[in-house]
């Protein structure tokens, strides 16, 4: 920890500048006058920037939110799968979360408790996501040498799978029903969803505390499965419950801002790089930070531009041609 | 396995087929029965002609090519997890067609597979030369950089289209579908046929760039012609169906890999099984497709991706039991 300290002590400040910018730099660009002299105006236009501060409050707190819970996870889930280009955004989640909330639709009604009220519809993905997580994971990886290339399969194809099966069952639902899930299914960065924050900050308080804690136990995972099994370690019963952990903390973080697949990779990545090590505790600390600078600056920049692009396709695009360049790096032919 | 049990197989694949394209001919909301097509009644002549053959037909050269295109992306790249959608083919596809629009506003259909065809065969081939300068530690390196590649397209071609408020048109490129294929809009697909002659032509050089750079160099074969021949063939198959048809998920995936667990990996043996086989899939999926809602219909590639995804995984698990 010392030695990474001033490394991370840096990526603190950006992140921190990077958050008040957010919060802030509209003020600098705005045409109206945000302290009128006019007594009055000058109330109404403080309830406005008010307003906007709070809005933009929880949006933030969302993103850093869903930050952290990527980072961590995605860093969590290169051990177990002793893998530095694979993420639980490739899982399929996106896709697991847009066939639930059709589903619940489709099958109850778009008026049903389990639609309407924010926390029932949470638990009923989330447990679908981590029902779904269970089985796959405990198909794939029990004692199955190759695994990562099934593992890997298996996420493509949950994908496509309940990509479609959704499709198919918008296809043909009533159009109002469709209407309201497409409503519900299209969440994005500049369309976040701020409702579940009350519910979502404390899971991820006890999920990264829970993460803190077996820390050192995946530093020790992070050797292999043979040697962590000869160092004491049950390695079954360990990767079980940090793959709930996982299909918790991504169920939050999709329903919150939508899918982002390239933000975990790019993070970790990246943390891995600057601080050049394997102890999780500082890697998991600087790629939770780079991953709130590159979401939250990110957005900034792309409102002070006017919404030229949004933030995810800007953070594919980084984070693809640095996963490319990083596999051509380490496979190069010598 | 025997070559009488091969035969057998075969039989049984053809008879499938066959039963297929004759529910394919005979299932419409339009009132058809074969009784009254040899009963001389014109207006059943009529639907046959206008709407039930191109349609039959179009998923026949449609399948065949994508599962054969499937099949030599495989062979060259010597992956069994490779195929026109996990390599920046389709992304590369889409992008092109997004671009012809920016641009030129109205394009028709020969302009739109041009330029298809165009940026699938460079993007494609930018592809596989990254993949020549690398060496893998593991195989699964490979569709993995693909996904990332066609991940990086299509993050271009969505910048794009926000830039230009083109998003709405880039959603609707690429649904598949044979719902809109009629007489004289199909006919494109022909162009197929010729290039899969000459696909069977080259088959055997294909099978022997399984083997490797250096061992089709000893045997006499250009490595690098081969793999510019299959660059172009699979070019312009998908180019061809993703116009015409639209995106087809999985084919290019589970046809080849499915008939190489019966048959095994001999490219000219296997490529009339892959034919039947790809082609009698996509017509079982058609027929699925025109019955959920009948009279109306979903799009094939939704069911696709159903029934693909669910025979992948049997592929898989199967896999994972021989160890």
């Amino acid at each position: 920890m010392v030695k990474h300290r001033r490394t991370l002590w840096i990526l603190s400040v950006i992140a921190i500048l990077s958050i008040v910018s957010y919060l802030s730099f509209w003020m600098l660009t705005t045409t109206y006058e945000l302290f009128p002299q006019d007594p009055a105006i000058r109330d109404p236009m403080r309830q406005a920037i008010m307003n906007i501060l709070q809005r933009r409050g929880y949006q933030v707190a969302a993103m850093m939110i869903a930050a952290v819970l990527i980072a961590t996870t995605t860093l969590a889930f290169q051990t177990l799968t002793n893998n530095r280009i694979l993420t639980p955004g490739l899982m399929g989640f996106d896709a697991i979360f847009v066939l639930s909330q059709t589903f619940i639709v489709f099958a109850l009604h778009e008026q049903s408790a389990l639609y309407q009220n924010p926390y029932l519809n949470f638990l009923f993905a989330a447990s679908l996501m981590i029902l779904i997580t269970l089985i796959v994971y405990r198909l794939v990886l029990r004692k199955n040498k190759n695994h990562i290339v099934f593992l890997l399969l298996f996420g493509i194809i949950i994908s496509t799978l309940s990509r479609n099966l959704a499709s198919f069952l918008q296809t043909v639902m009533d159009p109002n029903q469709f209407y309201s899930v497409i409503i519900r299914t299209e969440v994005t960065i500049t369309n976040m969803n701020t409702n579940i924050i009350l519910l979502a900050l404390p899971t991820l308080i006890v999920i990264i505390g829970l993460f803190v804690r077996e820390f050192k136990y995946l530093d020790v995972m992070a050797l292999g499965e043979t040697h962590a099994v000869g160092l004491g370690i049950n390695y079954q019963k360990k990767m079980n419950t940090y793959l709930i952990y996982i299909a918790i903390a991504m169920s939050i973080a999709t329903a919150l801002i939508g899918p982002i697949t390239f933000l975990g990779l790019l993070a970790v990545n990246a943390a891995r790089e600057m601080l050049k090590t394997f102890k999780h505790l500082p890697l998991m600390i600087a790629s939770s930070l780079i991953a709130i600078v590159a979401i939250v600056l990110g957005q900034t920049i792309i409102i002070e531009l006017g919404y030229q692009t949004t933030v995810t396709v800007l953070i594919s695009f980084v984070g693809g041609l640095y996963m490319i360049y990083l596999i051509i790096r380490e496979n190069h032919k010598k | 396995m025997t070559k009488r049990f091969l035969m057998h197989k075969r039989l049984i694949l053809v008879i499938v087929w066959l039963i297929l394209v004759i529910l394919s001919l005979r299932i419409g909301v339009l009132d058809f029965t074969f009784k009254k097509l040899f009963s001389g009644d014109l207006e059943a002549q009529e639907v046959l002609l206008v709407s039930r053959i191109p349609r039959t037909v179009s998923i026949i050269i449609a399948a065949t090519g994508m599962s054969i295109a499937g099949l030599i992306m495989q062979s060259i790249s010597r992956n069994r997890f490779i195929s026109p959608t996990t390599a920046g083919t389709t992304d590369a596809a889409i992008l092109g067609l997004l671009l012809g629009y920016l641009l030129f506003n109205h394009l028709n259909i020969y302009q739109k597979t041009l330029i298809a065809f165009a940026f699938s065969l460079l993007l494609t081939g930018l592809f596989l030369m990254i993949l020549r300068r690398i060496r893998f530690k593991n195989v699964i390196y490979v569709p993995l950089l693909g996904m990332m590649y066609g991940a990086l397209i299509s993050a271009l071609s969505t910048f794009i289209a926000h830039r230009y408020q083109a998003s709405q048109f880039l959603s609707t490129i690429g649904v598949g579908g044979f719902h809109h294929l009629a007489q004289g809009t199909y006919e494109l697909l022909y162009i197929i046929v010729p290039v899969l002659i000459v696909a069977y032509l080259y088959a055997n050089k294909f099978s022997i760039a399984v083997l490797g750079e250096d061992f089709a160099k000893n045997l006499g074969v250009s490595y690098q012609t081969v793999t510019i021949v299959g660059l172009v063939i699979i070019a312009m198959v998908s180019s061809l169906t993703f116009v015409t048809v639209g995106m087809l998920p999985f084919i290019g995936l589970v046809v080849p890999n499915l008939v190489s667990i019966y048959y095994g990996d001999h490219v000219k043996k296997t490529m009339i099984d892959i034919a039947l086989f790809g082609s009698a899939f996509v017509l079982l999926n058609d027929i699925i497709s025109r019955l959920v809602v009948k009279p109306y219909e979903v799009p094939v590639s939704f069911t696709m991706g159903i029934t693909g995804a669910v025979i992948f995984i049997w592929l898989i698990f199967r896999r994972m039991k021989r160890g």
